[in-house]
């Protein structure tokens, strides 16, 4: 639809959209408006017959309907006003859609120079809070106008209507006011202008010193960058100074001109009333409408102003994307070509802006399906060459065609289809690891050139093509499934622990503290400890400290004091040592505290001191108490407690279980409790964690992850664990028939903000399965593999000296040349030209420049 | 609350705060530094056997041997040769601690032992909020590392002299 319109976005005018969108709405709108009018006009007239007719002739039937008119026609006029406003802002946001959605369309297809130069936050900024004040303005663009226009006209006839010469007189203030308000306005968008530039830099820094936090940090430069910050905010002090003086300047004026109405009007008026010139319902009249006519008044200086301003926003955000795209999205005539993959080059070259070199005289013919291996010094061109062939940019000099057809003259659907591209730094994006391998086919199955993505089974085995397996697997492992998908799986799952209890038991002794319910876990928490059950809300304590059965046991049993003063003591501890690391979470790593609750604590503290921690009030007992509860010992070195305490604790576990949860501990231990306690109490799997779940073999523990579940203990060393249990778990998951369940909840893992969960190894493979999925004929990889350990480089070159020979045009950028043996032709680079090219075994026997490289190096 | 129950409780930091500051490389810091590294750092059992760290791994850690004996060696040309033993009391990997590098060797327990382990980050967070200490500290890992390195090279020897490779009178420089 939009690809229709000849104008680009960029050269549009602002009234572009209003006058090509929503036609018939505004139109619409615009008759309400005429409409509304009517009914504006007639309660001043119903004013006047009140006064005139009902009151002077003292008739009440005649009071009575013309009040019943006057209102009627008030609300009649309000409902109006209601459904024109709602309109106004309906067509101002669907236009609103439209411009959002083509602009960005528009940024995404620029050429990758002007992401260089432009920063990230003005983008972001144009897009989203510029936009929607343009949104705003949009609304109302023509109505507003329209509406106080006719008001204006339609009130002041009356007022001639009803004295041609008080009528006249009374409009003769409105020209001061039409000198006056434009001077100022001018001023103000002046000033305006540099209020956005302002604001724009604002986003800008503090979008790079979030970008950039880690190097903030490690340097500590906080008052450096405070400083920069320092500079645009006293800046914007003074400018928006400079808008408040102009802005309720010209709302002085306004007001002084609206109360010289009146006086005009009671002057002349009262005069000709008194005269018995003039009646005084129609004086009443008079004013009244002397009133409404204001308000049009009013609305077209406001139109005014926001107009400009909307105006200046609008050409700022334009003029900064206003560029080109450099190819087509979609050709008019043809549908995405079906290409095979020969590539051929004939005088290759690219030069920079500044005439900086990069590639020149390259030429080559590589037939479709065959695998082209670049190699060379850094800085030789090899990656230049590669963006090239992904038309991610655009050679200076030179041909270079894909099936004969020159490779800018496609457009980037036929890319999309046809071209895979593996950069050196892939991009993953915020989501899944599922939506991630999904990209490319997502983007093909969107633009109507695939017909159905891969499906799970195909997913899974490009995992395992590129290596990703066992890092899915973990992925899993390390997931805490909702317990609608873990329950049909219990079962399995449960089999699995009893595997890790009887075979792995003695080799993980002493790197996992399994669940052992006469034994105080040193790596759990005192709270867990005492409950020795996964909670409501478990981690999160507050669940814990609200529980009822919990709270009323510790007191009971004369706990609560005790843990108090645990948590008064670990809190004197921690102030001690950590109270100068305020803003420093690092320090706070052996400590259940949390640094920004330092302060808190140090208040209760000296609170404590004063009154005793006995006297505290109900809430300050609550935190100690909760500091206490969250207190590991194995994790938190800030404090120690004795083996005694311990103890206490393990026999205090054991009433808990037994008499709050009704639990034996034999049954418990040895596997024998019912299973599915929750199965008796019949409610839905979502409600299990509603419940205080124990720690007994036989009960899968729905608020932890799957990994806590099998190895049914906290994993105390994580590397140890994971590096024994990876393979192992693959191998068991597959015997139970798990192993795609597995894979699914692995591959449904939130890799983070782009990507921040993940390695680089991990990003690398996720990427190149992405692109792999997407069955190109052409796929060229910029050392995609460069990040990668040994094995996992030669797993991925494997698959594409197999799967893909003969099949699959690849054209390889390579660092490593014991990799290069499995590539039908090889071209040497060196300073932006080829130096050398021919076959693997050719160039070794001709003993040139690869030759040197490779026994050199 | 007094300052004397909180040290009393507070046991395993007092604890690992005397086994640090009988060392060399903190024979000199002020107590406030050592007191945190002694809060930072971890214990760990290794068995015998057990390896501690691995050649061509990511060297993060620094190692004191608290109790039992380690093994460093070196993978040559496809041999795992054990170049030093090294008692309880002593550190290795302190390198790690300056700068980010692939350990050149590997580390295993001999017998049981019992490891109080600093890792990198800890250190320089600590030296970051006391940076004139920085200075000294570096100084004394520095020549840890070549007390070390002497230990090495005379244990090398040692099990060259006792394979009657070199005999102890031969005055001719030992090439190898």
């Amino acid at each position: 639809m939009k690809d229709s319109d000849p104008v680009s976005v960029t050269k549009r005018s602002l009234f572009f959209w209003i006058t090509h969108r929503l036609r018939g709405l505004q139109l619409f709108l615009l008759l309400i408006i005429v409409l509304s009018l009517f009914f504006r006009v007639f309660p001043l007239e119903m004013q006047r017959k009140i006064i005139n007719e009902a009151i002077s002739l003292k008739n009440v039937e005649l009071l009575f309907l013309y009040c019943g008119l006057y209102m009627g026609a008030v609300i009649i006029a309000g409902l109006m006003k209601y459904l024109i406003n709602c309109l106004q802002a309906f067509i101002g946001q669907r236009i609103l859609i439209e411009l959002r959605q083509e602009l960005y369309n528009h940024i995404l297809q620029l050429p990758l120079q002007f992401f260089h130069k432009t920063q990230t936050g003005t983008i972001i900024s144009a897009l989203t809070a510029e936009l929607t004040a343009i949104g705003t303005f949009l609304g109302g663009a023509l109505a507003i106008p329209v509406t106080s226009l006719l008001t204006f006209l339609v009130f002041a006839g009356y007022m001639i209507y009803l004295n041609p010469f008080l009528g006249l007189i009374s409009m003769t203030v409105y020209p001061f006011e039409l000198i006056l308000v434009p001077i100022l306005q001018r001023r103000y968008n002046t000033v305006n202008r540099t209020r956005v530039t302002t604001t724009r830099a604002m986003a800008n820094l503090v979008n790079e010193a979030a970008s950039g936090i880690h190097e903030v940090q490690s340097n500590a430069s906080y008052s450096l960058e405070q400083s920069k910050l320092d500079r645009l905010i006293h800046r914007l002090y003074d400018i928006m100074r400079s808008l408040t003086i102009l802005k309720y300047g010209i709302k002085f004026s306004n007001n002084l001109f609206q109360s010289l109405g009146p006086f005009l009007l009671f002057l002349i008026g009262g005069y000709l009333a008194i005269n018995g010139e003039f009646t005084i319902g129609a004086l009443v009249a008079f004013l009244s409408a002397y009133e409404k006519v204001y308000d049009p008044w009013k609305e077209i200086i406001e139109y005014y102003q926001d107009y400009q301003d909307a105006l200046v926003r609008y050409r700022q955000i334009m003029e900064s994307f206003d560029l080109n795209p450099e190819y087509l999205l979609t050709a008019p005539d043809r549908a995405p070509l079906h290409l095979t993959g020969e590539i051929e080059a004939r005088d290759l070259g690219y030069t920079l802006e500044g005439g900086v070199r990069l590639l020149e005289d390259v030429s080559f013919l590589l037939p479709a399906g065959k695998h082209l291996a670049l190699v060379g010094f850094s800085g030789s061109g090899k990656s230049t060459l590669s963006l090239l062939l992904g038309q991610l940019y655009s050679h200076t000099s030179g041909l270079l065609t894909i099936d004969n057809h020159d490779i800018n003259k496609l457009t980037k659907q036929d890319i999309s289809k046809n071209v895979g591209f593996v950069s050196q730094h892939p991009f993953i994006f915020t989501g899944s690891v599922r939506d991630n391998l999904l990209y490319s086919c997502n983007a093909l199955h969107l633009a109507g050139n695939l017909n159905n993505l891969p499906g799970s089974r195909e997913l899974i085995e490009m995992v395992n093509e590129v290596g990703l397996a066992e890092d899915v697997i973990r992925w899993g492992l390390r997931t805490i499934i909702p317990p609608k998908q873990a329950y049909p799986l219990v079962d399995k799952f449960l089999r699995m622990r009893e595997i890790v209890l009887s075979d792995l038991q003695r080799q993980f002794a002493h790197v996992v503290e399994f669940y052992d319910s006469r034994k105080f876990l040193e790596f759990s928490n005192i709270g867990v400890n005492i409950i020795f059950s996964s909670y409501p809300g478990t981690p999160h304590i507050d669940k814990l400290l609200q529980s009822q059965p919990f709270m009323v046991f510790i007191r009971t049993h004369g706990f609560e004091s005790k843990l108090i003063t645990l948590g008064h003591a670990i809190a004197t501890t921690t102030v001690d040592l950590l109270g100068n690391f305020k803003n420093d979470d690092f320090f706070f790593q052996g400590s259940p505290m949390e640094p920004e609750e330092l302060n808190d604590y140090i208040t209760i503290l000296k609170k404590a001191e004063k009154t005793g921690v006995e006297n505290l009030k109900e809430n300050a007992k609550e935190r100690l108490l909760a500091l206490a509860l969250l207190f590991t010992p194995g994790k938190h070195k800030i404090y120690t407690i004795d083996t005694q305490l311990k103890k206490y604790i393990v026999d205090l576990r054991q009433k808990f279980l037994q008499n709050v949860l009704g639990i034996d501990l034999d049954q418990c231990r040895n596997g024998v409790l019912q299973r599915t306690i929750y199965d008796m109490a019949q409610v839905s799997p979502e409600q299990h964690n509603v419940f205080f779940t124990p720690f007994c073999t036989s009960q899968y523990l729905y608020a932890h992850s799957l990994l806590d579940n099998i190895i049914f203990g906290t994993v105390i060393e994580k590397d140890v664990v994971q590096s024994t249990l990876g393979p192992l778990a693959l191998q068991q998951f597959e015997q139970q028939g798990l192993l795609d369940e597995v894979f699914e909840i692995g591959l449904d893992f939130h890799v983070g903000s782009k990507g921040d969960k993940l390695s680089g190894g991990q990003k690398q493979k996720i990427a190149i399965a992405r692109t792999l999925l997407k069955k190109s004929p052409l796929l060229i990889l910029d050392e995609a593999t460069a990040s990668l350990d040994n094995s996992s480089q030669a797993k991925i070159q494997r698959y594409i000296d197999t799967h893909l020979r003969n099949k699959t045009t690849v054209v390889a950028v390579v660092h490593r040349l014991d990799m290069i043996s499995g590539y039908d032709h090889i071209l040497v680079m060196r300073a932006g030209k080829v130096v050398e090219s021919g076959k693997y075994t050719e160039l070794i026997e001709h003993k040139g420049i690869l030759y040197e490289l490779i026994n050199g190096s | 609350m007094s300052s004397s129950t909180a040290a009393e409780n507070s046991c395993r930091i007092s604890k690992d705060f005397d086994i640090l500051r009988q060392t060399e490389l903190f024979s000199s810091a002020p107590a406030e530094i050592i007191k945190l590294f002694a809060y930072l750092a971890k214990h760990r059992i290794y068995q015998p056997g057990e390896t501690i760290l691995t050649q061509g791994e990511n060297a993060d850690n620094c190692y004191l041997i608290l109790r039992g004996e380690v093994n460093v060696s070196t993978l040559h040309k496809g041999h795992d040769i054990v170049v030093q033993k090294i008692q309880a009391g002593n550190f290795f990997g302190e390198l790690a601690l300056l700068a980010s590098f692939e350990w050149f060797f590997s580390a295993t327990a001999r017998t049981e032992a019992e490891i109080l382990i600093t890792d990198r980050e800890s250190f320089q967070k600590v030296l970051d909020k006391y940076p004139e200490k920085r200075q000294k500290i570096t100084e004394k890992i520095i020549q840890l590392r070549i007390s070390r390195f002497e230990n090495q090279t005379s244990y090398l020897l040692d099990r060259l002299i006792e394979s009657g490779y070199v005999s102890k009178t031969n005055t001719d420089p030992l090439i190898i």
